[in-house]
């Protein structure tokens, strides 16, 4: 695994060790011992092909799956001894699609935000309504705060997750292919936002150039195993991106991005058939 | 944000009641009414002793009993439709209705059609409703396996209704004729044998529940947008599902043991109320409820009036209205994508 010393001495806010998960029957194993720290502050991309476990890896993380064997310790404490509430006070997530909210508005979406933090017969303040109010007028969505959220765009509904993700006041924001299904404008809108929050992410992303201009680490995982960890420039190479997505491409630094951010570059036709053969081989 | 479909509302749960009360073959005018009220209240009462037993004994026990049946029929459906991010649930869809009217009506075979509203018949039936309703929870719920899938429940719900409708027929078909003429009143649903004396359990149940969809009315909300989405805002998803099934099997019961069988309210009224109060939706778990009474109240206005001198049962009415609002959804929804 490729190392990073600067991401290795900072303090973790999550720590992920031998982590492996089956589906219920036990018959097929989706996650092989997975190991990882989240460093506070720190936005973590974890980029892979599809099927390579991504969300099933989230999903351990945010309480929907049950991993069989290994720890997870947020800020310390293992998290499968804080129940729901408590889990969702420290970490909020966004999906990449959105079911149907059945006629709420952008305000009630919104306003889910305090539900970790309210009790049953705890009504919304005067406070917590001025504070939807300015994370609504952050966002540009104070306008549209009457309007159905089904009725909004891709990139409206992502940026009013947003607004109850920092409503939700987490300590680490945990994000599933965020920018699936968004145009470009919306999709550097939204890693632009998320950045600025100035919180520890965990994001998993299709975009490699995105991951590489956005996320300070990155988690690559193929077949349900974490195969290589560490900064962007250290991990996007032309050999881990041709061995993991099977796709032929060039690998230079970014004109406009510092830090020596990878740009990558596909080769969309001509290459196809070598490496096909090269992965047969 | 508009408030003046809630004053709307409200000005219409006031006028409703009073109207309703009017409407019959007795002669009562919305004087007498007021004069009887008023009466009641202290003053002194001029209406006629008659009028007065009809108007408090006889109408206005019957829109009590028809507002508290909408109402507690509009909230099943309304949680129903957001524990199962079904907007076309109701408790007919999961067979909580089918499973409390086969309750019913076994105790009233059992009975040999012999049904007073004396306060153990009341016990019995809604015992039987609801024993009938939460059989068909647990076998919803069974069937629905592990995870609890939505879809696998709906159609566990839909078998599980058919089950139990098969069942009742059966009852029907075995009972003796006084039997089967008492067990019609479940097919059909009628407020005519509305009395002070039974209104006592579905109020209670009906505040009951009320109080505890409102106290959870963000958890549920959360659940609109899916179990994973839920789980995240820090709701226990499948204890909270499960909770609701089985307070929404026990006020649809309560309510199917008092009226019958009366269809499609739970699944119209949601819909139709999340239309009109768009901009309201925090305020949808009591404008729902409201909505229903005053809906349901109307349905037996209709029912009382449509055919001089002869009443028709509340079930038929609203299961046309029903179907023809359903037809009309889907129809709208095949053709606006």
């Amino acid at each position: 695994m490729i190392g990073d010393s600067v991401y290795e001495m900072s303090d973790n806010i999550l720590s992920v060790e031998h982590l492996s998960w089956s589906v219920a029957s036990g018959k097929r194993r989706i996650l092989h011992d997975i190991s990882f720290d989240i460093p506070s502050g720190a936005f973590v991309g974890l980029i892979g092909p599809n099927g390579a476990g991504k969300s099933s890896l989230m999903r351990c993380l945010y309480g929907v799956h049950h991993p069989q064997s290994g720890t997870v310790t947020l800020q310390g404490r293992d998290l499968f001894f804080l129940n729901a509430r408590q889990q969702a006070q420290k970490i909020s997530v966004i999906l990449q699609e959105h079911a149907s909210h059945m006629g709420l508005t952008v305000w009630d979406v919104a306003a889910q935000g305090l539900i970790p933090h309210k009790g049953l017969l705890e009504w919304e303040t005067k406070q917590d309504k001025l504070r939807i109010k300015s994370t609504l007028e952050e966002l540009d969505l104070w306008p549209l705060r009457h309007h159905e959220f089904e009725s909004l765009s891709g990139g409206e509904k992502q940026r009013v997750m947003l607004a109850r993700a920092q409503i939700q006041q987490p300590e680490l924001l945990i994000m599933d292919e965020p920018t699936n299904h968004l145009d470009v404008h919306y999709q550097i809108d939204l890693m632009n936002r998320v950045k600025a929050m100035g919180i520890s992410v965990l994001a998993s992303i299709h975009d490699l150039n995105i991951a590489a201009a956005f996320c300070d680490h990155l988690l690559v995982m193929d077949k349900g195993r974490i195969i290589a960890s560490g900064s962007p420039n250290t991990v996007l190479t032309e050999n881990l991106v041709a061995d993991v997505f099977h796709a032929c491409v060039a690998v230079d630094r970014h004109p406009f991005m510092p830090n020596e951010t990878p740009r990558i570059t596909y080769a969309y036709q001509t290459k196809t058939q070598e490496l096909n053969d090269r992965g047969e081989s | 944000m508009k408030s003046w479909p809630l004053w709307c509302l409200l000005i219409l749960a006031f006028i409703t009641p009073l109207w309703a009360s009017v409407v019959g073959v007795a002669n009562i005018s919305i004087h007498d009414a007021l004069t009887i009220v008023c009466g009641s209240l202290g003053g002194g009462c001029e209406v006629d002793a008659l009028k007065q037993r009809i108007w408090i004994e006889l109408r206005l026990p019957r829109i009590v009993l028809a507002f508290l049946t909408g109402a507690g029929l509009a909230l099943a459906g309304k949680v129903l439709q957001t524990v199962t991010r079904n907007p076309l649930a109701d408790p007919y869809l999961f067979g909580i209705s089918s499973g409390a009217t086969f309750g019913a009506v076994l105790v009233i075979a059992v009975l040999g059609g012999q049904v007073s509203w004396g306060i153990s018949a009341q016990i019995g039936l809604t015992g039987g409703a609801f024993l009938g309703s939460a059989l068909s929870v647990m076998i919803v719920l069974l069937l629905a396996g592990r995870r609890v899938q939505i879809e696998r429940m709906v159609l566990a719900g839909v078998a599980t209704s058919f089950m139990f409708s098969s069942a009742t027929s059966l009852v029907l078909y075995a009972s003796d004729p006084q039997a089967a003429s008492s067990l019609l009143f479940w097919s059909l649903g009628s407020f005519a044998r509305a009395t002070w004396g039974q209104m006592l359990l579905p109020l209670v149940i009906l505040m009951v529940c009320f109080l505890v969809f409102l106290v959870y009315t963000r958890p549920l909300n959360a659940m609109l947008a899916g179990d994973e989405n839920a789980r995240s805002l820090g709701v226990e998803v499948h204890k909270l599902r499960i909770s609701m099934l089985l307070l929404t099997s026990l006020l649809t019961a309560i309510l199917v043991a008092n009226t019958g069988g009366i269809g499609f309210v739970g699944l119209m009224i949601p819909h139709i109320v999340r239309r009109l109060f768009l901009q309201n939706q925090k305020h949808l778990m009591w404008v729902t409820p409201v909505f229903g009474g005053v809906f349901m109240v109307w349905v037996d206005v209709i029912a009382r009036g449509l055919i001089d001198g002869h009443e028709l049962p509340i079930g038929v009415i609203t299961a046309a209205l029903g179907s023809v609002f359903f037809i009309v959804v889907m129809g709208r929804r095949a053709w606006s994508h």
